[in-house]
């Protein structure tokens, strides 16, 4: 067993880490995507989705209490040998690298299309880099503290947002209540439960947690706050902007930031909300490049994660540059991520649960963990 | 020791960098380097081109000099003396903005604009190539103030001279504010208007402004009554107030549209009457005639006590719409010696001359808007409540639907109170 070194955050910080890393889809494509696929109920869509994913969390923390303290990794090595083992990890890392490219340039692009529109794509990409890899070098403990610092900002100014755009709801918008119908939503809705496979990186971090009997607690309920946040403002999205509008819309929430106008003293407070953004961003990018690092090392007993930074964050810069344009980043990460990320996501911990229910494997003692 | 100092090294020349890097580089803009435009008019222009007007502010002369008093609004306006007026024909608005960088000497930046003027022919033509630019524009936001104005819009704004603001933004935003304090126009912003031009259960509506070729007239008497007055409606709309001084532009009434294309104007009553019927209604002040005494009229400042209740019966053809408005007053004026203050016979009498009035004028204004085919009230989004699903709801065609409905409208009114006298002063006829 390798000792890794990358510190230990309590259960807490996994659940601020966990609303993080969901919430962060509300500032790009999805909720629009919602509205093309489930028009006035693409609230209804979440909430399908949600109940895919709630499936998909509740076999995951199943399986992670049939195997206490191990990792999703360790789990397979147990149950499917060394192949397994090497393959959960590659499906791991390379699903969270894929997550750091496609956001890295969607984060970028839609920084270039609302407030630095002359400033050329490499310089913002680099910075959003730079704080990636500083961030998962320090370890899980520095980012466990940022999530501390920065998820009342990040719920906060998102429901701030909301009331002060609230003068534009119509709740006439929502209707017709059903949108596309009912077999579309339920179509859809494998596909969008993609939007919280974010939630699987507690499986491989349940070794870095200290209090270990709390953490599906905490998942539980970062995965229901953040449902309740996507719901809340998906809700607010069609009611203010109606489904031909919100369906053309990108960054929903800064388009709402915009339209705020509460008298002459009120308005034009997007600029706030630009810091939390880029720092949600930065965050997200962050735990992705660290997963990456992270699944692979263990997967290929690699004693330490940060070797591979460098290499996974120049990976991350180049590629993010091969989509030509906005529409194709946005495209694959609709397309492809949110709508096929759920087979592994919720997948791998299906098949693993089901052979050790075949194999009978499992049920072993908590190993305890120790701080650094 | 040595380790630590190099630490502090280390963040010291880091937040050097940061500081150095704060100020921007691709993006900075400096202010004296850029040009804010602060109203935007938009005309046609021969062979599909556009006239943009821009009206851009000269901060370096803003709040100098003084305001010229009378003299119908005019050459001593601060405003107007503060910025500058320039129109260029160009193919879209980003390419007036660069044909007006090469005249103006510096960057124009449309992050400032408060208002867009349409010339009226240009409206009526139809305004879609427009919309996708407007809202496409990151610099452009939603709350952009969206008005039609009759004629030209550069015709408009060259004539626009404010007198009691010393600059054309702060002249917007009162003009904005007047739609919640006096109900004169319905206050459309482009994010109204654009999602409500792409919904199939409501359409757009934008300020009506207008030049008034009157105001120049120094003597009052030889101003003509509006035939409306007499029965105590204001069926007037900008261009055709009945006054002498002040500004000559005038944004009173409401620019009907049918997707893109401006189709019909309502006046100051009709207005006040859309905007009672779609719940937006916060402050007005009616006339209504004296139900007792021929000639005589009473004043009221009115509010919506309730949003409207409307309910909008799909399963009978034509469709039904029946609509029930809760509003409430105040006494402002009494013209007649009738005691409606603290008689309560009396006030109820008055109360239901001023809920046949009121529905009167709201069924003539929704009679409008179905002879042009306009849902401008949003009767179709209660429609809309009664299908479940998206697709049957685009099928079902409201538009053809709403131009042969039944409407009913029921307005329920209460006076709360009567201002700062009961009954009525005892001087007057008959005593």
């Amino acid at each position: 067993m390798y000792r890794l070194k990358e510190g230990h955050i309590n259960s807490q910080s996994l659940f601020r880490i966990l609303v993080i890393l969901v919430v962060s889809n509300i500032f790009l494509g999805t909720p629009g995507a919602m509205v093309e696929e489930g028009a006035t109920a693409g609230w209804i869509l979440l909430l399908f989705a949600g109940a895919i994913a709630g499936a998909g969390i509740f076999i995951l923390i199943k399986l992670l209490k049939k195997f206490p303290g191990k990792n999703f990794i360790e789990i397979a090595e147990t149950l499917w040998g060394r192949p397994g083992a090497v393959f959960t990890a590659l499906s791991f890392g390379i699903l969270a690298v894929y997550t750091a490219i496609i956001s890295l340039r969607e984060f970028a692009e839609t920084m270039l299309t609302t407030v630095l529109p002359r400033t050329p794509i490499s310089v913002v990409t680099f910075f959003f880099v730079a704080a990636m890899l500083l961030g998962a070098y320090k370890g899980l403990e520095v980012i466990g503290r940022t999530s501390i610092l920065l998820l009342p900002f990040v719920i906060g100014g998102i429901f701030t947002i909301l009331f002060l755009a609230g003068n534009y709801i119509s709740l006439n918008n929502l209707f017709p209540l059903l949108g596309t119908g009912l077999g579309e939503l339920a179509y859809h809705a494998p596909g969008r439960s993609s939007i919280f496979i974010e939630i699987i990186l507690v499986s491989l971090i349940v070794s870095n947690i200290s209090d270990i009997e709390n953490i599906p607690r905490a998942t539980w309920k970062a995965f229901g706050v953040s449902l309740t946040v996507f719901i809340v403002v998906e809700i607010f999205y069609i009611s203010i902007f109606r489904v031909a509008t919100s369906e053309k819309l990108y960054v929903p929430l800064f388009q709402m930031a915009r339209i705020i106008y509460m008298g002459r003293f009120i308005q034009r407070i997007e600029a706030i909300f630009i810091f939390i953004w880029f720092f949600t961003g930065a965050l997200k990018l962050t735990l992705a490049l660290y997963a990456g690092a992270t699944a692979l090392s263990r997967g290929f007993r690699i004693p330490i994660y940060q070797p591979l930074l460098f290499p996974l964050g120049l990976l991350t810069f180049s590629l993010s540059f091969v989509p030509p344009d906005i529409i194709t980043a946005v495209r694959i990460d609709m397309l492809y991520l949110r709508e096929y990320g759920a087979i592994p996501a919720w997948g791998l911990p299906l098949a693993l649960l089901a052979t050790s229910f075949i194999r009978k494997k499992g049920g072993g003692r908590p190993e305890k963990s120790q701080p650094d | 020791m040595a380790g630590l100092k190099k630490v502090s090294l280390i963040k010291i020349i880091t937040l050097l960098t940061v500081t150095l890097l704060i100020s921007g580089c691709w993006d900075r803009r400096e202010l004296e380097d850029q040009a804010f435009v602060q109203v935007m008019g938009i005309d046609k222009a021969p062979h599909n081109q556009i006239l943009v007007t821009f009206r851009i502010a000269i901060p370096s002369k803003a709040g100098l000099g003084q305001t010229a008093g009378g003299g119908g609004g005019g050459e001593g306006s601060v405003a107007a003396q503060s910025s500058l007026l320039t129109s260029v024909i160009a193919p879209t608005i980003p390419s007036a903005v660069t044909l007006a960088s090469g005249y103006v000497n510096r960057d124009l930046n449309l992050m400032h604009t408060k208002a867009i003027v349409l010339g009226e022919p240009f409206a009526r033509e139809g305004i879609a190539r427009l919309l996708g630019i407007l809202t496409r524009h990151r610099e452009l936001r939603g709350n952009v103030f969206m008005c039609v104005s009759e004629g030209e819009a550069y015709k408009l704004l060259e004539q626009n001279k404010p007198d009691l603001e010393k600059s054309f933004a702060k002249w917007w935003e009162g003009v904005k504010q007047l739609q919640s304090s006096q109900a004169i126009h319905p206050g459309s912003l482009l994010q109204d208007f654009i999602t409500n031009a792409e919904s199939l259960g409501i359409e757009g509506t934008m300020l009506y402004i207008a030049v008034n070729k009157e105001a120049k007239n120094q003597d009052p008497a030889k101003l003509r009554v509006p035939p409306s007055f007499e029965q105590a409606k204001l069926g007037v709309k900008s261009g055709e107030i009945p006054r002498t001084g002040g500004n000559a532009v005038e944004y009173v009434g409401t620019a009907v549209f049918k997707s893109d294309k401006l189709i019909s104007v309502l006046t100051l009553t009709e207005t006040r009457s859309l905007l009672m019927l779609n719940g937006q209604l916060r402050r007005a002040v009616i006339t209504v005639e004296d139900p007792r005494v021929k000639g005589r009229y009473t004043g009221l400042e009115i509010k919506q006590g309730s949003p409207p209740n409307v309910k909008v019966n799909i399963d009978r053809d034509p469709v039904l719409i029946e609509e029930k408005l809760s509003l409430e007053g105040d006494l402002l004026a009494l013209q007649s010696a009738i005691n409606y203050a603290t008689d309560l016979k009396n006030q109820r009498m008055l109360e239901a001359a001023i809920e046949k009035d009121l529905e009167e004028g709201a069924l003539s204004v929704i009679k409008k808007l179905q002879q042009s085919g306009s849902d401008a009230v949003g009767y179709g989004d209660y429609a809309s409540r009664r299908i479940l699903t998206w697709p049957a709801w685009l099928d079902y065609d409201w538009p053809t639907k709403f131009k042969t409905a039944e409407v009913k409208v029921d307005v329920d009114f209460s006076i709360r109170r009567t201002g700062m006298l009961g009954k009525q002063p005892n001087v007057w006829e008959p005593r």
